[in-house]
């Protein structure tokens, strides 16, 4: 998804013009706000299972003819194209209600041989949860069931700790190794 | 008469050993010396009405990352210390995670005051609503935001009923902007301006 959005340097020069234009648009509408927010928790990662399903893929082009759209409707386009939450992550909403959710937790580690979780919820141990990797041959992933709270968690990679560099940091560091923070909602 | 009062004792017994928590589970690779200090201190913090479990996960994770035994202990001790200190801002009631959450905004620098002043401004609100505004502000604060901005920031939104999964979208949002190498506060800034397009953003101060 976020490598799905063109980098502003190769988009042609035409478009460049559009998105310089769209900066200085107007700041965006309530009802715009409320979407963009509710897409950024649905498209986060770790994710629940439920958010996980509805998955959406953005071509460059349908991005910028998107945000010409918005432009056109009220200026919010500057938001999408310079700003918006492109694969937000490490946070789990959406579970069940009282119960878990199936969070998903991924990494991009194309040269690795084995990635295994470890946090809170598994006592760290170093046995931890082993990830898949999926079809593209660099992303690792793996869905547990974890009840509503916040855990500190890492990856471990070819047996070295890799903090999730796209979850927040957890501001305890006591060893030397920081962890990632995700946060599960139950509601 | 003999015969009731062994019942009696059995039963007194009984209710004691049924009313004391279960000890601490503290990883068996440390020594025995250092589980016997660990499980001081969570018997300290069982006493004082603070979780364990927190105590019991930071050996563990230290015993993960092969840290020393001293190291170990240090860390339980200052998280135990840190629990006591968010136990005593927090409304009653508040749980392990949200306490857990309020001790690691105190370790990143946010203040009791600031602290405080979250709480009286989520009085009212839905417990997990508060909950996400508390790990937000820790996460923000651990982050590089300024502790108190994020505190004032947060604070605001809770004030103005901002539900958990906007917050929580929030957190997500700028931890993207920081990863992005977005500076933290102007990150934070950015992001308030789409949830509250009409106020002016709180301003950096120092923490």
């Amino acid at each position: 998804m976020r490598n799905a959005l063109m980098r502003e340097d190769e988009l042609p020069i035409a478009l460049r013009d559009a998105t310089e234009l769209l900066r200085d648009a107007p700041p965006p509408s309530d009802l715009w706000r409320r979407r963009v927010l509710k897409a950024a928790s649905e498209r986060a990662a770790p994710t629940s299972a439920r958010s996980a399903r509805i998955r959406w893929s953005i071509h460059p082009a349908a991005a910028i003819a998107a945000a010409l759209l918005f432009m056109t409707l009220g200026g919010a386009g500057t938001w999408l194209l310079t700003n918006a939450p492109r694969d937000v992550v490490s946070v789990a909403t959406g579970g069940a209600v009282g119960g878990t959710s199936n969070v998903r937790f991924s990494l991009e580690a194309p040269g690795a041989s084995s990635v295994t979780l470890v946090g809170d919820f598994n006592g760290w141990d170093r046995a931890g949860v082993k990830l898949r990797r999926a079809g593209d041959g660099r992303t690792w992933t793996v869905e547990i069931p974890l009840t509503p709270g916040r855990y500190a968690y890492s990856f471990v990679v070819d047996g070295a700790l890799a903090r999730d560099p796209r979850a927040p940091r957890a501001a305890d560091d006591d060893f030397g190794s920081p962890n990632s923070i995700v946060l599960v909602s139950g509601s | 008469m003999k015969h009731h009062l062994a019942v009696l004792a059995l039963l007194l017994t009984s209710t004691r050993i049924a009313a004391q928590a279960p000890a601490a589970d503290f990883p068996a690779q440390l020594s025995v010396d250092t589980r016997q200090v660990l499980t001081r201190i969570a018997d300290s913090a069982r006493a004082a009405k603070l979780p364990v479990e927190p105590l019991v996960s930071k050996a563990a994770e230290g015993v993960l990352k092969g840290a020393d035994d001293a190291r170990i202990i240090a860390a339980v001790r200052t998280l135990a210390r840190q629990l006591g200190e968010a136990r005593a801002i927090m409304p009653a009631g508040t749980g392990t995670a949200a306490l857990t959450a309020a001790a690691s905004a105190l370790r990143a620098g946010v203040t009791a005051e600031t602290l405080r002043s979250l709480v009286e401004a989520g009085q009212g609100s839905d417990a997990a609503d508060f909950g996400v505004a508390l790990v937000t502000l820790a996460d923000l604060a651990a982050n590089g935001v300024p502790p108190r901005t994020a505190g004032d920031a947060v604070s605001e939104l809770l004030r103005r009923g901002t539900p958990g999964r906007d917050l929580a979208a929030l957190r997500s949002a700028i931890a993207q902007d920081i990863g992005d190498g977005i500076a933290p506060a102007r990150a934070l800034s950015a992001r308030l301006r789409i949830l509250m397009p009409a106020t002016p953003t709180p301003e950096v101060r120092r923490p």
